[in-house]
Parts: structure tokens; C-alpha cells; sequence
């Protein structure tokens, strides 16, 4: 089997202690660009979902707005109505609503793959889009719905935190959740579990021939995949400040689609450095132009056809291995 | 329900069945030939709509005034041949490229053109809904059963139908029909037997795109263009395919009609639950009836 880049929890652990140590960095040199990083994390939770449906079991997404939006309008709503602000149960109201939903659309929609899947769960989500925007006596319409500081684990309360405290103290929490779930998710893709979906994937007619219920491990990939971008949704709210219905718009499924490509799906680490380079590029391309959505699908394309492994893919040239030579050889050397 | 309610009902199902069977026609034909779901076959809808909007408003009025055969000819020519035309550019090239590249690949691809349309109908025309209602006030009203009924809706059902069985002729009785049928059953074979299947397939997205087009300069009199269009069209357009079977001729027509039944039923009884009526009828044929009517059988 291919050795693959980074597919490791140490690789993950350096990852989040970069996006932690990068912060502070960030916020000095650069004011105002250290919440994309935030951003980045907190959105490469439902690309990790994603990728677990698209790579890993062979089902591609244009959906998963559906349950990002949920998991937001989880934190709105509670917000709302029962003045809930302990962000944890919020989350928990996320995962409990998207793992339901994936329950009831995937018992159907997981019996088939490609246009049929991708486009049953893009209706979903336009349905719950639709849902926002029309009953908005409920929730707000495309106003949207405000979102107070949260309570953080359950005693943290963060009203009287200033605005940089705040964005700091919530990245490093967004960061731990980031921290646990992906290393959760390595140990489900590498567990015999993990591997039963590549093997669905593959070679789908070999898999039933074993015995196989192919349906229920793909219905529990797909509740997986959407209770993490359930807690995705649920964790942008609050940095967010605002839950609007774009939450749950099919661009916002484009955007995954986009940064799991972008990182390259073929590796475990491709959603998450594809999601922390989105964001920037995102907010680079927003202050030179308009029309970031025709840069979004020109670059969707060219991927596709140029570089289908996306940024990861870009370790396997020669260069890059022969730097990663000279570097072990020095750190040889040096007795690093 | 009295009687021209009832009739109101069964006209404009029709009407919303023709423009949809023009839109699942076209995805059948692409489909056949490349065994690719064109997701942005509804963009090109779209355009068509946003054209015929655009240049009605902005020029076939101030200078021709409102002559209805004018306004009807004019505008829906070059709708059709500027969608032919951005077809020729953006869309055939990278269905063309994307051929038996599997189906992720050509799902992303699409959908990423998906994206690109809708962000340049935002640049070209403005998020506000574009308004060109003057053919459909022209043509006046006909009397059904003691209530008005707009000419014009018949009208597109006509037109409709004459293209449908144009098309019909041209799968079935000429040529080059026998050769895109061929291709949707064996591609490898008709390629061995010496016929251009890249040809062919050109000229089954130009003759989509053509479809596509139509439908959309049809419309536009009868409702406001906005953004946003695209995908409705596509989740409609979708659900007539589930139903009708993908890769039937016959089918697809059925299935567009089905579900017009249905939307049409929603928009006058549930306008809120539209989307949810749909997603439900789609989901029981899947259930019951996986392969559609008439799906699997090729042409």
C-alpha cells in the first residue's frame, strides 16, 4: 500500500500545535487576519465529514450545507427561545439533530451513489435553506439570528471578554475540539470500520459477496460525516456572531466540496489544510475582487483537471522528496 | 373545484411540463452520449431566460415597440443562439474533456460550472430579478370556461411540442439519430464501427444547449428571472429524471409531466412546501421504482 503524507495523529498534533502557535503570530504581524485561522478550523471539522463520505466510502456530498446550517441554527434557536448558552449542549443539540436528519434522508439516499446521493443531498439542504428563509417569525429569515458570547464548558462565561480576548480564547477552544475530533476521525478511517468503507468503495460487489451490509455501514458513514459538520455549523455561530440562512445555501456545500479537492481527498490531512488555505485565500481574493465565486469554480476546475491531488498531492513530486531526504539527513547529522 | 379552475390547473401543468421536458430532453441526450449528468445544463436555462429578459426590456421594446411577432421571434432567436454559442465556449469543452473520467470527477466539474454561471449572471445582470413581460400582455387572454387564460402559456405549449417532436424525428427517423442511440447503448462499438463519437457528442451538448436555451427564453414572459433559477430548475428537472428513468427518450417526457402534476398541485395548494413535495415524490420513486419508467433500456 502507498505511504500516505501525514497520515498519522502526530502529523495532526503538529497541525493543531501550528494553528495554535500561528495565532498570537498572526495577530501581531497581521491584525484581523488571525480569525480566518479560527475560520479555518472550525470549517476543516466539516471538510474532515465530508471527506469521510466522498473518500473513504465513495459518496460525494452536495449537501453538506444541510447540516452545517443545522448545527448553527441549533445554537440560534436555543439561543433564542430558551436562552441557552452553554456552547457544549448547543453542540450536543447539533450532533442530535444532523445525526437525525442524516438518519432519515440517508435510509433512502444511501441505497445510491453518485448524481442520485449528490443531488438528494443537495435538495436537503435547499429544503432546509428554504425552511429559514420562509418561516422567518421563527428564524429571523435572512436577517438571521444574533448570537450572544456562549458559556464555555459549562462555567466559562465569556459576555465580559473584549473582542480580541474572545476570538482569542475561542480559537484555542475551537482548537481543542478540532485537536480531539480529528484524531477521533483518524481512528475511525484507520479502524477495521475505515476500512470496510474503502472496501465498499472499491469494489462494492466484492464487499456484499463477503457478507457486507453495504447500506448500513454507508447510512453510519453518512451520520458520522454529518453529526461532524453539525458540530462544524455549531462551533462557527458564536465566531460568527450571526446565523444567517447562507449557512445552509449550496454555495456554502460548494465551499467544502471545494476545500477538500483543494487539499487533496486522497489524504487524510487534504480537508484540513485544504479548509485552513481556504480561508485565506478566500479573504485575499474578497479584497482584490467581487466575483470570488467565478475564481471559486475556475479553481474547482482547474484542480480537477490540473492538479486532482490537490496541494497535498504536491509532496509526491521528485523536489519535495528530495528535500524531505536532505532534511531527514541533516536532522540525522545534527542528532536533532 | 369548478370547472375552469380545473382546466387553469390541467393547462398550466402542462405549460410547466413542456419547459421541463425541453430541460430533461437535453440532460437525457448528454446523458446517452457521455453517461455525464450535466448539472450546469439548468445555468444554460438560465441564460436563456436572462437574455430573452434583458434584451426585451432594453432594446426589442424602445425600438420595435411592442409587434408581437417581434416580440416573440426576435428575442427567443437570440436567446437560442447565444446559449448555443456560451455552450460552444464553456460547456462543451469541459464535458468534452471530462469524458470517462468517472463520475465524481464530472459531478464536481459540473457543479463547479454550476457555481461559475451563477456568479456571472450576478456580474452580467445584478442580483435584482429581471422583468419582461410584454410578449405574454401582447398575446392576450383566451376564454376558458368564462375565465381568462393567457394566450401565451398555449402558445409555449405548442412550441414546445413541436420541438419535442422534432426531436423525436431526429433520434428516431434521420441518421444521425440511429447514430446518438447507438452511442447512448455501446459508445465502444459505434467508435469501432468508424463513426466520430466526439463528434457526436458535440453535437448532442449543442443540441442540449439549444433545448436549454428555448426553455429558458419561453419562460422569462411568464415569471421574473432571478438568481437562484438555475438550481430550482435543476432540482425539478432532477426529480422529472428520477422518475422518468435516466437515458429514456420517452421516459424523461413522462417524468417531466409527472412532475409538473406535482409542483404545479404544490404551488397551488402548498407554495411553502414546494421543494418538500418534490423531495418526497423523488424519494418514493427511488424507493419503489429505483430505475424509473422507462430508465435502463437505453433509447
Amino acid at each position: 500500500m502507498r505511504r500516505e503524507i501525514g497520515n498519522n495523529i502526530r502529523s495532526i498534533v503538529i497541525v493543531a500545535v501550528i494553528a495554535g502557535l500561528l495565532y498570537p503570530v498572526i495577530s501581531s504581524i497581521m491584525p484581523g487576519w488571525e480569525v480566518m485561522l479560527t475560520y479555518g478550523i472550525i470549517l476543516a471539522i466539516a471538510a474532515l465529514g465530508f471527506n469521510l463520505l466522498f473518500n473513504y466510502t465513495g459518496l460525494l456530498s452536495f449537501g453538506h450545507a444541510a447540516f452545517v446550517g443545522l448545527g448553527a441554527y441549533a445554537v440560534g434557536l436555543s439561543v433564542k427561545y430558551i436562552g441557552l448558552r452553554i456552547l457544549e449542549v448547543q453542540v450536543l443539540i447539533g450532533v442530535l439533530l444532523s445525526a437525525l436528519l442524516a438518519l432519515i434522508v440517508g435510509f433512502i439516499a444511501v441505497r445510491y451513489r453518485g448524481i442520485f446521493f449528490a443531488i438528494l443531498m443537495l435538495v436537503t439542504a435547499q429544503i432546509l435553506w428554504g425552511f429559514y428563509v420562509k418561516f422567518y417569525h421563527i428564524t429571523g429569515g435572512t436577517d438571521g439570528i444574533r448570537i450572544p458570547r456562549p458559556t464555555l464548558f459549562f462555567i466559562y462565561d465569556t459576555t465580559g471578554l473584549g473582542y480580541h480576548a474572545f476570538n482569542m480564547v475561542y480559537h484555542y477552544y475551537a482548537l481543542l475540539w478540532f485537536t480531539v475530533l480529528a484524531i477521533i476521525m483518524w481512528y475511525i478511517v484507520n479502524s477495521p470500520f475505515g476500512y470496510t468503507l474503502r472496501v465498499i468503495k472499491d469494489a462494492e460487489t466484492r464487499a456484499v459477496a463477503l457478507g457486507v451490509n453495504v447500506d448500513r455501514y454507508r447510512l453510519l458513514a453518512l451520520v458520522i460525516s454529518a453529526i461532524y459538520a453539525g458540530i462544524a455549523g455549531a462551533l462557527y455561530a458564536p465566531i460568527n456572531r450571526l446565523v444567517t440562512p447562507d449557512l445552509a445555501y449550496w454555495t456554502l456545500s460548494g465551499k467544502i466540496v471545494f476545500m477538500s479537492i483543494l487539499g487533496g481527498t486522497m489524504y487524510f490531512l487534504g480537508p484540513i489544510i485544504g479548509a485552513l488555505t481556504y480561508v485565506y485565500l478566500e479573504t485575499i481574493a474578497q479584497r482584490i475582487t467581487i466575483y470570488w465565486y467565478l475564481i471559486l469554480g475556475i479553481t474547482i476546475i482547474a484542480i480537477m483537471f490540473f492538479m486532482p491531488r490537490g496541494l497535498l498531492g504536491l509532496t509526491e513530486l521528485e523536489g519535495f522528496k528530495k528535500m524531505a531526504r536532505l532534511f531527514s539527513a541533516l536532522r540525522l547529522q545534527f542528532k536533532l | 373545484m369548478s370547472l375552469d379552475t380545473l382546466a387553469r390547473y390541467i393547462l398550466d401543468t402542462f405549460f410547466f411540463a413542456s419547459l421541463i421536458s425541453l430541460i430533461v430532453s437535453g440532460l437525457n441526450i448528454i446523458y446517452g452520449v457521455m453517461r455525464i449528468v450535466n448539472l450546469a445544463h439548468a445555468s444554460l436555462f438560465t441564460l436563456g431566460a436572462y437574455t430573452v429578459a434583458w434584451i426585451t426590456a432594453n432594446y426589442i421594446v424602445k425600438i420595435f415597440g411592442s409587434n408581437l411577432i417581434l416580440l416573440l421571434v426576435l428575442p427567443l432567436t437570440i436567446a437560442v443562439i447565444v446559449t448555443v454559442l456560451v455552450s460552444l465556449v464553456m460547456v462543451t469543452p469541459l464535458l468534452r474533456y471530462s469524458y470517462g473520467k468517472g463520475e465524481a470527477f464530472q459531478l464536481i466539474v459540473t457543479f463547479a460550472l454550476l457555481i461559475i454561471f451563477e456568479e456571472l449572471f450576478q456580474i452580467v445582470w445584478g442580483r435584482m430579478p429581471l422583468v419582461a413581460n410584454d410578449a405574454f400582455f401582447a398575446m392576450g387572454t383566451v376564454n376558458l370556461f368564462g375565465s381568462p387564460y393567457p394566450l401565451y402559456k398555449v402558445f409555449v405549449i405548442i412550441v414546445a411540442f413541436l420541438i419535442i417532436l422534432a426531436l423525436w424525428l431526429l433520434t428516431y427517423r434521420t441518421y444521425l439519430g440511429l447514430l446518438l442511440r447507438a452511442t447512448s447503448m455501446d459508445s465502444e462499438m459505434v467508435q469501432a464501427l468508424g463513426a466520430n463519437v466526439i463528434r457526436l457528442i458535440v453535437v448532442a451538448i449543442i443540441t442540449a444547449s439549444l433545448l436549454a436555451g428555448l426553455g429558458g427564453a419561453l419562460y422569462v414572459p411568464t415569471a421574473s428571472v432571478a438568481l437562484g433559477l438555475s438550481l430550482d430548475v435543476l432540482i425539478v428537472a432532477f426529480v422529472g429524471l428520477v422518475i422518468g428513468g435516466l437515458g429514456s427518450f420517452i421516459g424523461s417526457l413522462i417524468g417531466a409531466l409527472i412532475v409538473s402534476i406535482f409542483r404545479t398541485f404544490s404551488i397551488y395548494f402548498f407554495p411553502e412546501l414546494e421543494l418538500v413535495i418534490l423531495f418526497t415524490v423523488a424519494l418514493i420513486v427511488l424507493i419503489f421504482k429505483p430505475e424509473g419508467i422507462g430508465g435502463g433500456k437505453g433509447w
